[in-house]
Formats: C-alpha cells, sequence, structure tokens
C-alpha cells in the first residue's frame, strides 16, 4: 500500500491569496492543481511537501480565449480534456490539442491540467519508483541520494523531460506567465525550462503559472505525434511537435521543430529548423531535416524501451510529422 | 458409452447462451470477496521484503516498529511458530529464515489496528543483510561457476524431497557441466531420435526465449483469518482457487487437525494458476498467536514482486523431416526457470512437444533451474504458451523450408484417436484435425491472399501477415462429488465445493437443469465451506466443468430417479410413462396428468409426509483427461520502421467436446485471447542486473488494454468426450495456448522474420528488419 505522507491542505479562492500562502508558507509547501503528477510522486516520496496549495478554485487560471489572428490565452487550470476538445485549438492549434489529447487516459486528463502537464516533473527509471525500489537499488541525486544511475560518472542528472504538452508549446512559441508575490513575469516558454533533470524548470517555488498565450496562427499548420508503448496511458517516450508556415509560391516561411522525451527539456531542433526555412519541401530536403533533427536527440538509457530504438524513431518520427504537414498542405492547396 | 441422461435429454438448454447467477453482483460491485469482510476487530498486516535478490539476513529488529503505537506484533521466521518444512513449498515457509533468495522475499509480517499503521511499522523494522551475487537469468544459472541461487538449501536436494514433482526414486538429476542451480528431469522419449535426425532431409533447428509473466487477475492475493476467542479453530476467508487445499496447507504449517480449519466459500476474482496456496499459512499463524483476526491483502506491487508468476523459459526445438514433408524427429531442451522455489508443474512441460503431431523419434530434455526470483507457478495452460510458441513456430519455418502448405502439413501430422502417446498408450477421440478444418475453411485462412491486401487506410505502408498456430491442453481429472436438493418451490439447489473462477456454475446450473427438465432460473448453484462441501479439488487444469459436472450429472440423475419413483406413485403410472419437463412430472401423452415438483416436494418434506427428501448425490472419478485442442488464425499489420504491431483480425477454433454454455464457452475463448497477446506482444516481468523488479507497476508492466485486442471470431468445435458432461471436455486453458504463435507465424508472413523471443517487441522487430535489410539475412531474431 502506498500512502501519502501527512500534510495540510490550503484552498485559496483568489490568485493573490494563493501566492501569498505559498510565500508564508515557504519551500515546504507546492502548488497543486489536478495532483495527477504530484500525489502519485508524494506516494513513492518523490515529494514529501508540508502543505499543499490547492490552485482548484482560481477563477484567473480558467478559460480559453481569443482567435486564430490575435492568439489565445489558456489559463493554466484548464484540464487537458477541454483543451483537446475545444474548438478554437483544435481548428487552429492541432499540435496542441493532440498532445493534450495524448495524454494518459481519460481520467486523468479530465482531472489533470495544461499547467501542470507543462510543470510535470522529470522522469526517469530510477527515479519514479517507490521507496522501497529506490531504497532496494541506493537512491539516484534527484531524491535522496547522491550519484546518477544512469550515468555514474556524470555530475548532473538526467531524468527526462516527459510532458506531452511542452514541446508543442515550444514549437507554437507560446509564451507564460508566472506570478508571486514579488510581481509578474511573462517569458517565451523555453525560459521556462532548464535542462537538469534535477531542475528543470525555472519556476521558483513561491510562483504560480497563471497562464499560457499563444501567438496568432494564421498560414501556420501543426502536428504532434508521440512515440510510446501502447496507445494510451504511457509516456511518451519520443514526441514531435512541428509547425510549419509556407509561403505563396510553397516554399516554407517558417518551420519549428521541438522534441519531447529525449532530453530534460523540450529540445529545439535549430540546424534542421534553419535548413528548412526558405526551402521547396522535396523528399530528399524532408529526409535530410529529420536526420539533422535527429542529431538533437540524445537520449540515455533511463526510459520504457531501449535508448537505440528510442534513438531509430526519432528522424523517423520526425519525417513522419513532416510529411503529415507537407502533405495535407498539398493535399488542401495551399492557404 | 454416452451416459443415459445424455441420451434422454432432448438438450434443450445444452449449448445455448445464458447470464451468468452471479453476474449482476460482480457487475454491480455487490459481490463480497474475501477482502471485503471486515469483522470487528480486524487486524491489517503488512509484509516487511527484501530489497536484495540474494542476501543473508543477519538481523531483524523489531523494535522500532513495535515501539509505535497501533503496531501489535512482528513476526519473522523465529516467531511465527510454524512447523519446520523442507524448503519446497513456498507458502509452508512463507518468511524467510537466514537466508532471502529473491527481491521482495519476505522478512517479516507486521501486524497493526490499521493498514496504515501497519505500513508504518513495516518500514521501522530494520533488517541488516550481508548482499550475495545474484542469478537472475536461467541460462546463465545453468553454466558451472554460476553463483548459486541458493546456498543454505541443495536445489536438486530439496526437488527429489518434493512431492510435488513425482520423481521416480533414485532420479539423479545431475549432468556433466551443469552448475548446481540446474537440475536434469527425466527425458521423455519415443523411438530413437538419432535415427530420426539421420532419415531427415531437412533439419531446422531455432533457439526461442521467453520472459517470466504475472498472471495478473483483478483481486489480488487477499486472506483474512477469524480465531476463534476460545479454541484453536480458524476461519478463512481466501482467494484461493481450492478450499480444501487451503485447508490442508493451514493444517500441515500449523500443526492442526483440518477439523480446527474452515475455509469459507467467497468469489474469487481471477485466478489463471496463480492463486493455489501462498499467504493462507502465514496469516494463519499471525491470527492463532494474536487470538484476534487478521487480514493480508496484497498490493498490485505486491503481486508483481512477491507473486508466484509463470516461468521464464529458454527452449531449443530441432526438428528434422524427409522431402517428402515427413516428420521424423522433434528434439527438445527446454530450460524451465523455476525460481527460488521447485516449480511444481515442471515435470508437465515436457509433454506439450509430443502432443500435437504424429512422429516416430522424439527427444524432449528439460531442465528445471533455480534463480533468485519468486517461484514460478501455474498460469492457464502452464507453460503451454511457451512451449508451444516455440515447438509452433518452428513447424511453419520447416513448412516454409519445404514449400509446404502448414495447414496440409499439420492436417497430414495431427494426432488423431488411436496414436501412440507419451510416455504410453493411445489418444482417445480427440478434435484437432476437426479444429484444424474449421480454420481451414474460414475466409481468413481459405481466402488469405484477398484477406492480406485489405488494410486500413490508417495503416498504409505497414505489411501484413497472416499466422496459424495450433495448441493443446492434455486436461486434467480428479474426483469430485455434488449434492441436488429439491426445493418446496419446485426449484433445486446444486451443492458444490468448487472455485468458480471462470463461470463454471452457469455450465453446472445447466447440467442439473438439463437432467431435471428445469428453466436454468430454477436452479441455483450454491458453494460450501471445508466443514460440509462434498469432495472437490483445486479449481484448475481445465477439469470443474469436466470432472465436477459429472457430479452434479449424476446428483441430478440420482435426484431424477427420486423424482420420478415418488411421483409415478402420486400417479399411478409407470415410470417409463413419465417425463420431466417445466417443472413438472407429466404422463407422457396425456399433458393435464401430471405432477408439480412442489406437489413432489410436499409429499416428500411435509410434517408426515409419505416419501423420503428428494436429495440427490452424485460422485464421479474420471478415469482419464478429456484433451483439448485449437487452432488459431492472426492477421497483423506490422509498420517495419518502427515496429509497431496491430492484431486486425482473429479467429480461434476450439474443441471443447460439447459447448454447454456457449455464451461462457466463447468468453473463455475472448479472455484467453487477450491473455495471449500480452504474452505474445507486451508483458515481462523485467529484472535489474541486481534482480531487481524494474516492472512495479501497471505502467511499467503492459497489459493489453482494449485497444491492443481486436474482434475474436470464435468456431466452437464439437467432438464428444466419452467421459465429460453432455461430451464436455474443458474450455479454460487453450485459448491462450496458440496465440503467441500464430501472431509470431503472421509476423513472419509479414517480414519474412522468425522472432524468438517473447514478447515480440517493436524495438525487436526493428532490429530484426534492419539486420535482414543490411544484407546480414540470418532467417531468425531475437527481439
Amino acid at each position: 500500500m502506498l500512502r501519502l505522507p501527512p500534510f495540510r491542505y490550503l484552498a485559496p479562492r483568489t490568485l493573490s491569496e494563493a501566492t501569498r500562502l505559498l510565500a508564508e508558507e515557504g519551500p515546504q509547501a507546492m502548488p497543486v492543481a489536478g495532483g495527477t503528477d504530484l500525489l502519485p510522486n508524494m506516494k513513492r516520496r518523490q515529494f514529501t511537501p508540508a502543505v499543499l496549495v490547492g490552485l482548484r478554485r482560481l477563477r484567473e487560471l480558467k478559460g480559453i480565449s481569443g482567435s486564430p489572428d490575435v492568439g489565445v490565452r489558456i489559463g493554466a487550470g484548464e484540464t487537458l480534456t477541454s483543451i483537446s476538445n475545444h474548438p478554437l485549438i483544435r481548428a487552429h492549434y492541432p499540435a496542441l490539442a493532440l498532445a493534450a489529447a495524448a495524454v494518459s487516459t481519460p481520467q486523468l486528463r479530465n482531472a489533470g491540467t495544461i499547467g501542470g502537464n507543462i510543470l510535470l516533473d522529470t522522469r526517469c527509471n530510477y527515479y519514479n519508483q517507490t521507496e522501497f525500489w529506490r531504497h532496494s537499488i541506493g537512491y539516484c541525486m534527484k531524491r535522496d541520494g547522491s550519484i546518477c544511475l544512469v550515468a555514474p560518472g556524470s555530475p548532473r542528472c538526467w531524468a527526462i523531460s516527459s510532458a506531452d504538452t511542452a514541446p508543442v508549446l515550444v514549437a507554437l512559441q507560446a509564451r507564460v506567465r508566472l506570478v508571486s508575490v514579488r510581481g509578474e513575469r511573462e517569458i517565451p516558454i523555453q525560459e521556462l525550462f532548464y535542462d537538469d533533470g534535477m531542475r528543470p524548470y525555472t519556476r521558483e517555488a513561491d510562483e504560480i503559472l497563471q497562464e499560457i498565450w499563444l501567438p496568432p496562427a494564421l498560414g501556420w499548420r501543426s502536428t504532434y505525434l508521440k512515440l510510446r508503448r501502447r496507445g494510451s496511458f504511457d509516456f511518451p517516450i519520443l514526441g514531435v511537435a512541428v509547425a510549419l508556415r509556407r509561403e505563396p509560391d510553397g516554399r516554407i516561411g517558417d518551420a519549428r521543430i521541438t522534441l519531447g522525451a529525449v532530453a530534460s527539456h523540450p529540445v529545439e531542433a535549430e540546424e534542421a529548423m534553419a535548413r528548412l526555412r526558405g526551402q521547396q519541401p522535396t523528399p530528399t530536403l524532408l529526409q535530410e531535416v529529420a536526420t539533422l533533427a535527429a542529431k538533437r536527440a540524445r537520449p540515455l538509457d533511463n526510459a520504457d524501451l531501449t535508448i537505440t530504438y528510442r534513438k531509430q524513431l526519432t528522424p523517423i518520427y520526425v519525417r513522419r510529422a513532416l510529411d503529415l504537414l507537407v502533405e495535407a498542405e498539398q493535399g488542401s492547396g495551399a492557404e | 458409452m454416452l451416459h443415459e441422461a445424455q441420451r434422454q435429454a432432448s438438450s434443450v438448454l445444452i449449448g445455448t447462451a445464458l447470464p451468468r447467477q452471479d453476474g449482476e453482483a460482480k457487475v454491480s460491485g455487490r459481490a463480497r470477496y474475501a477482502g471485503d469482510h471486515l469483522p470487528a476487530g480486524v487486524l491489517h498486516a503488512r509484509l516487511v521484503t527484501s530489497p536484495y535478490a540474494h542476501a543473508f539476513i543477519r538481523r531483524i529488529n523489531p523494535s522500532a516498529a513495535l515501539a509505535l503505537p497501533g503496531v501489535v506484533a512482528v513476526f519473522t521466521a523465529a516467531n511465527l511458530g510454524l512447523r519446520s518444512s523442507d524448503g519446497s513449498v513456498r507458502s509452508l515457509e512463507p518468511l524467510a529464515g537466514t537466508e532471502v533468495c529473491w527481491c521482495g522475499h519476505p522478512v517479516a509480517l507486521v501486524v497493526a489496528e490499521t493498514e496504515a499503521l501497519a505500513e508504518d511499522g513495516a518500514a521501522a523494522v530494520e533488517v541488516d543483510y550481508e548482499p550475495l551475487p545474484a542469478v537472475l537469468d536461467p541460462e546463465a544459472a545453468c553454466r558451472p561457476g554460476a553463483p548459486r541461487a541458493c546456498l543454505q538449501r541443495d536445489f536438486r536436494e530439496t526437488l527429489r524431497q518434493s512431492h510435488a514433482l513425482f520423481l521416480p526414486p533414485g532420479t539423479s538429476l545431475e549432468e556433466e557441466g551443469l552448475s548446481p542451480n540446474a537440475a536434469a528431469l527425466p527425458p521423455l522419449r519415443m523411438g530413437k531420435i538419432e535415427e530420426g535426425l539421420r532419415e531427415a532431409e531437412v533439419i531446422v533447428e531455432e533457439h526461442y526465449r521467453t520472459s517470466p509473466v504475472h498472471q495478473s487477475y483483478l483481486e489480488p492475493q487477499t486472506v483474512l483469518v477469524v480465531p476463534d476467542a476460545h479454541t484453536r479453530q480458524l476461519t478463512i476467508y481466501s482467494s484461493t482457487q481450492g478450499l480444501l487445499n487451503a485447508r490442508r496447507a493451514v493444517a500441515l504449517a500449523l500443526g492442526l487437525s483440518e477439523r480446527q480449519i474452515h475455509v469459507e466459500p467467497v468469489p474469487v476474482g481471477g485466478g489463471f494458476g496463480g492463486k493455489e496456496v501462498l499467504l493462507e499459512p502465514l496469516v494463519a499463524a499471525a491470527a492463532l498467536q494474536l487470538r484476534r483476526p487478521v487480514r493480508l491483502v496484497y498490493t498490485r506491487q505486491e503481486e508483481l514482486l512477491a507473486g508466484n508468476p509463470a516461468p521464464q523459459t529458454a527452449i531449443t526445438v530441432k526438428l528434422g523431416a524427409r522431402r517428402d514433408g515427413t516428420l521424423t524427429a522433434i528434439q527438445v531442451r527446454l530450460i524451465l526457470d523455476s525460481g527460488a522455489y521447485p516449480y511444481p508443474l515442471a515435470g508437465l512441460s515436457g509433454f506439450h512437444f509430443s502432443n500435437l503431431y504424429r512422429c516416430p523419434h522424439l527427444a524432449i530434455q528439460s531442465y528445471l533451474v533455480q534463480t533468485n526470483k519468486p517461484g514460478s507457478a501455474a498460469y492457464r495452460a502452464p507453460t503451454g504458451p511457451q512451449a508451444y510458441f516455440a515447438l509452433e513456430s518452428t513447424v511453419d519455418e520447416l513448412c516454409r523450408r519445404l514449400g509446404l502448405d502448414p495447414l496440409a502439413f499439420r492436417l497430414r501430422h495431427a494426432l488423431r484417436e488411436g496414436d501412440a502417446r507419451v510416455p504410453g498408450g493411445r489418444w482417445p477421440r480427440i478434435g484437432l484435425v476437426e479444429c484444424l478444418e474449421a480454420v481451414g475453411s474460414h475466409p481468413l485462412w481459405s481466402e488469405r491472399e484477398r484477406v492480406r491486401s485489405e488494410l486500413p487506410a490508417e495503416l498504409s505502408g505497414w505489411r501484413v501477415g497472416i499466422g496459424l498456430a495450433a495448441g493443446g491442453w492434455p486436461g486434467a481429472t480428479e474426483p469430485a462429488a455434488a449434492l441436488c436438493r429439491l426445493e418446496s418451490d419446485g426449484s433445486c439447489t446444486v451443492i458444490v465445493g468448487s472455485v468458480d473462477m471462470s463461470g463454471s456454475d452457469s455450465s453446472l446450473a445447466l447440467i442439473a437443469a438439463e437432467v431435471l427438465g428445469l428453466p436454468p432460473r430454477a436452479v441455483t448453484v450454491v458453494h460450501e465451506g471445508t466443514d460440509t462441501m462434498p469432495y472437490s479439488g483445486l479449481t484448475a487444469g481445465s477439469k470443474t466443468t469436466y470432472a465436477l459436472g459429472s457430479a452434479v450429472l449424476a446428483a441430478a440423475q440420482d435426484a431424477r430417479e427420486q423424482i420420478l419413483t415418488i411421483a409415478s406413485e402420486l400417479l399411478e403410472a409407470a415410470r417409463e410413462d413419465l417425463e420431466l419437463r417445466d417443472g413438472r412430472v407429466t404422463v407422457r401423452g396425456v399433458p393435464d396428468k401430471y405432477v408439480t415438483f412442489q406437489q413432489v416436494a410436499a409429499n416428500s418434506t411435509n410434517f408426515g409426509a409419505r416419501y423420503a427428501p428428494v436429495f440427490g448425490r452424485g460422485r464421479s472419478a474420471n478415469a482419464t483427461s478429456g484433451p483439448m485442442f485449437a487452432v488459431h488464425l492472426a492477421k497483423v499489420a506490422v509498420d517495419p520502421e518502427t515496429g509497431e504491431v496491430r492484431v486486425l483480425d482473429y479467429v480461434a477454433a476450439q474443441d471443447v467436446g460439447r459447448a454447454l454454455n456457449r455464451g461462457e464457452v466463447e468468453g473463455q475463448i475472448y479472455g484467453g485471447v487477450a491473455q495471449g497477446i500480452g504474452w505474445a506482444l507486451q508483458e515481462r516481468l523485467v529484472y535489474g542486473e541486481e534482480g531487481q523488479l524494474l516492472t512495479g507497476t501497471l505502467m511499467d508492466y503492459a497489459l493489453p488494454h482494449s485497444q491492443d485486442v481486436p474482434s475474436i471470431t470464435p468456431l466452437i468445435v464439437e467432438v464428444p468426450c466419452e467421459l465429460g458432461p453432455f461430451g464436455a471436455r474443458g474450455a479454460g486453458e487453450p485459448p491462450v495456448v496458440p496465440v503467441a504463435a500464430a501472431i509470431g507465424n503472421a509476423l513472419r508472413d509479414a517480414l519474412g522474420l522468425r522472432l524468438t523471443e517473447l514478447p515480440m517487441t517493436p524495438e525487436g522487430i526493428v532490429r530484426a528488419w534492419q539486420e535482414s535489410e543490411s544484407g546480414n539475412r540470418t532467417p531468425s531474431a531475437g527481439s
């Protein structure tokens, strides 16, 4: 039986009350929204906060509004189900709808929020285990131990960014707003991430992720492909988010390719994106771009299925995502 | 010779699909399983388990746990008070003494007022270990110089003393060049294998490996033991598959008489062979000492860590044939991973290779190997999925080498009535040929060229293959008894002591209803506990309907005779002129001359009534089992670039002798195929280098999801079995047996590659595909 450690639960009604509580309680407090990631982690003692500050009642974290020509605001407390079902997102930011729909199971998508998914704790075979198991294997540096069990000589932690929506939001060039008693900041979502499995986010302990801003979508197409063992429930072992904007003459005006679950943060394939810009998307070019993008994937042996397989599948998935977008455009005629 | 009732009965009910009597309670959540019983004052137990796969226990210090409020007791092997055992059966030695031999090996039991307090207590028990080298892989464990899996007991000596294995006295188990972890079991032979291989013009040899797999029943292992306040009497509620088996084990372990132990009948949420007896003696010992009820319910992690899964195997199959397609030799080397304890079904495993085809020369050598893993146990057709995966993959390869149609080859060599059987005797009437014919005429096979070209649009670029495989299960038998009582409302109660794991109650009810001319809802099957139940063995081996059904048939016939005797006097008519229908006894041809069952009951139960109560008694001892066969067809699509596999269509032919409740038989086939897909493509318990389980949750241990299981078409074949009720054979075991082989053969058809390791994972497929693409065209590759 896995039990939650003891904690106090606070249920603020406003965002300012929530930020005040987080500030007052200090680092022993953690915010909780859907709880689908945090509570199991607490049961396994990856986290043992003395206080949980519930975000469920905060209206400031709700709502999806906007339009493809001005952009869309998404409250961080919106559930993954509401995002995957939202007509505006489905029509104009399909990669995000696909990614939200690909998270876990319907029950967890009904409870889990997009803010929680973005701030999902990084994962590793040696870390996402029970206290009993981690004890039996001698603990790792991410919690209770001193070394990395994946790469014992390494000074850093290699736990994997496993959020489906994170690479998509990077590819869509989203911005996020963080709020604390110290003030507010709005940053490009890339700046929310560190390449560090132990401390994967720049969010401070007293900050609440309030909302996500998607830029205008006109002219863009996007998609998300997820590799995992089974068609539901499982975390990604590779996520490929691609967004393309074509010029009227068919050339690629702009391209964003972001890989998930290959490092401790979502990885942008800059070289591959640069290679695509201004070019006609020929099969040869797309293959070259896929190979370039895959170079950015350096998985370690710490997730489901082997490292070799995950490496092999990266160019194939990137190529397929590119093909989908290019073919769709050619099938429907360029906008 | 068929039973009289079978000839008499018009079979209005047999073969229909009837709902289960227990269905509504289970679907609505009202069924009360062992874990749902919470008597006043119940204590909760949790295990302290070893984090090491192999270690000496230097010291166990329970004082910190005992100091916690609410912790009532901490038991270790030293103070549990069980009789000493030879170490061959885990349930009789449930806590490690001075050596732990697998990660998850229980070392202490903490009993507390609540489950949470027990968990706290378990975390506070200090155990000082001295870690030892562990050996996990059964092939590696065989090699001389491999670390010894257990140091304090000689494995071969334990095997020789174990009653479960039925080894002939004086069996050596030694073989040169074999580590003491391994035991060479007595070989199975027919003809002269050297001759068979010499005669062969084509020889195909393949090496296969399969993974350990968990039975994954819905209800976890559960035991509640309620001691009598004043006497040494124990009442037990358990998820066991055999009430008397649990009673015997507890009596043996605690040194009590069987009459002191009362095992109550409760619904069981699946077992598949994994719930014989495991934790009953442990919990009983704690309850007896504490004089309070004690309850232990496994978590899913404990199931995966400290259950008793199906064994890992490594199998080499060598087949020899002449160019004209005549099979001349079957040679098999089978390595069975015993885990830390003797695998009680080891002796059965070799027979699978002799149970499909006529072949004059046969040699099967099995090895049982001790490793630092939990002890292996039965799982639905024990070792069938592993053995037939190896055998039927190799047969498929042989057919390709010979350029023969795989169905024609199998039809030509399929065992038939009268064929010689290993180790002796002849095969009775069996339905293997009929099953092969049934799939042969199904469009998925007969029109497979067309079917192969049909692919859903979203899978364009994927390759499609169709695979065929056969499998069998020899069946089992055991004496059984049943009672049949007429109630005053004219209904009938069938009293048994079996555990209904698969819907067998509905078949038992049908048998009685058919014999008595009652609507099925007028028959209730009631389960008695060990104090009063008619004899029934373990629910296992696909024998409940076959063996206990025969006893129910006899009991119903006995009741029928008693009803006829009373009715013939009441109606003043000859017995031969009477018929039983719709709860009445009617004079044939005179519809208004009848007595109802209520009248018969009134005349045999009321105060001052003239006749003895209707109380049928049935006993059976079917001398032989009824062998079962299944032949499956799988249509799969595979993406060679990613290795993803989708099973698109599935046909399962199975000889059930006679389908009593057709709905239940089909249900068995659906469930068996679904589990087989898990074996084939997804499931494996993975252990780290030092023996820690890496797949301790259902996120890591990948069971099939609903979307992984295609539409399944059952083809029910009915070749009557002489001793089964109405000709029925068992039905539960066979549908899991051929699945991995059928899917493997379909992948071979799709990709031109032989996959030799279960599960056949995407990465294994990609690796094999790339090796074959790069010109390194070996016909086989692991996954």
